[in-house]
């Protein structure tokens, strides 16, 4: 396994919200990812994808979660991710942009994909390394 | 603990040595700097300790997955 990882938004709510079954989970690769056991990057979309709090304060206290993590870089969405998006996309259909931008962001950092979403794993596990967020620990 | 430092020309100061080991602050790792009144205040406490399951599922709606998957799968493009 690669020491870099990149992280979907739902393993960031998971930690986030209170009492959420996989919240342990979350916040145990969270503390590897703060104690240097790895690296950590994340999508920009992340920032869109956590605007779903229904108020400011919660949405606020996301985006510093994600402003503060230790030894972890957010990635924009430039041309290279979009580009390998786009072409992911192609030769799996069944993926949406959303899914096609974190997946190229791991795929262009050579990172682990860790995510929660079992769906998404599905497709991304056939293009490059993965981590079931329900299977670690 | 408390130390003298001198501010440097771009405004930037050395943390001591001794606070670095004590707080084991890396190279490259983010620290909270905080104005209180006349004080700043460097902070380094982890925000997956201050932040972590404080917010309510309430304030969410459903499960994360579930929430982000129905966004994603609206998504037509």
């Amino acid at each position: 396994m690669s020491n870099v990882i990149a992280i979907d938004s739902n393993v960031f709510l998971y930690a986030l919200l209170e009492q959420m079954p996989l919240a342990k989970n979350a916040v145990h690769i969270l503390r590897q990812v703060e104690d240097g056991t790895f690296q950590a990057i994340f999508s920009a979309l992340t920032y869109t994808e956590v605007l779903g709090a229904k108020d400011q304060a919660s949405i606020n206290i996301a985006y510093k979660f994600l402003d503060g993590l230790k030894n972890t870089s957010c990635v924009e969405v430039d041309r290279t991710i979009a580009r390998r998006a786009g072409e992911l996309r192609i030769i799996h259909p069944s993926l949406r942009i959303a899914d096609s931008i974190h997946l190229a962001t791991a795929m262009i950092h050579k990172a682990t994909l860790v995510t929660a979403d079992e769906k998404f794993l599905k497709v991304a596990e056939r293009v490059t390394k993965t981590i079931s967020l329900k299977n670690y620990i | 603990m408390e130390e003298q430092v001198t501010v440097s020309s771009n405004y930037q100061v050395v943390i001591p040595k001794k606070i670095r080991r004590e707080l084991g602050i890396r190279v490259g790792q983010k620290i909270s700097v905080k104005q209180r009144d006349k004080k700043i205040v460097f902070d380094v406490e982890s925000v997956i300790d201050k932040y972590a399951g404080s917010i309510e599922p309430s304030c969410w709606g459903e499960d994360p997955v579930t929430t982000i998957r129905k966004w994603r799968d609206e998504d037509r493009g």
